[in-house]
């Protein structure tokens, strides 16, 4: 087994062992978009992708009052490129995608925002 | 409708015309993330800040960024603005009734490579207008 596969069976295994304390996660990104000059209407086709990851912070920015923070990890292997992603769903709550603090190949850690 | 909405609209219209379209140059207004944009295309900005006849009426500059593949030398930007040239340079559009934009004459300026995208060459290509309305 290669190195890769042994990392993400591994992750695999972590996150079935910390149970409920993942959660589920629903990335869904803009695939293909347009602009009709002629009504000004944007429309766009959009994918999603299920995953189950761990939010690690949550936080109030005191300077954005009306902008509630959370710093989340997720598996990169089912998702591929992150930064393609525009918004993360959280129990039916949409958050947009914010700074990628960490993202080693395997894991990414991401800040998501919304406001309040 | 007022004054800022429908000088968009004589611009854009120009973006929708059949004409355009047939250039097949990919164009996108502002405030707008293009998704598979490709090496090619156009933001188009109007900055309607300038001084006017009347309460109706507006001056300002269309502004529209090029990007072309960076590395590949100037000419295709160069080629574009005077596509842009051939709708808008000495033109009047008039979409609703006692108004109507002007156009005067055009000119273009290589920024270099795009700052969040090196990939991309960007030139801007700016035109004045005016606006006038019927009081």
């Amino acid at each position: 087994m290669s190195y890769t596969n042994l990392i993400n069976k591994n992750l695999n295994l972590a996150f079935n062992l910390i149970g409920d304390l993942s959660t589920d996660f629903i990335f869904t990104k803009t695939e293909n978009n347009s602009f009709n000059f002629s009504n000004s209407v944007v429309s766009s086709n959009t994918v999603s992708v299920a995953t189950k990851g761990l939010v690690v912070k949550s936080e109030k920015n005191s300077q954005n009052t009306n902008v509630i923070n959370k710093e989340i990890i997720v598996k990169s292997a089912e998702l591929g490129d992150i930064k393609a992603f525009d918004s993360v769903s959280i129990q039916n709550t949409t958050w947009k995608l914010g700074n990628i603090i960490q993202d080693s190949g395997y894991i990414i850690r991401i800040n998501i925002f919304r406001e309040v | 409708m007022g004054k800022f909405t429908n000088l968009e609209q004589d611009i854009y219209s120009v973006f929708s015309s059949p004409s355009w379209i047939a250039e097949n140059i990919k164009t996108y207004p502002s405030n707008f993330i293009a998704v598979n944009a490709g090496n090619e295309f156009l933001k188009v900005t109007i900055i309607a800040s300038g001084s006017s006849v009347n309460l109706i009426s507006v001056s300002g500059v269309l502004l529209i960024d090029i990007f072309t593949a960076a590395g590949s030398s100037s000419r295709r930007a160069v080629m574009i603005a005077d596509i842009l040239g051939s709708y808008f340079e000495g033109k009047t559009k008039s979409t609703a009734s006692q108004v109507v934009t002007q156009f005067g004459s055009g000119s273009l300026t290589h920024i270099g490579l795009d700052s969040s995208n090196p990939s991309l060459f960007r030139s801007t290509y700016t035109i004045p207008f005016n606006y006038f309305g019927v009081m």
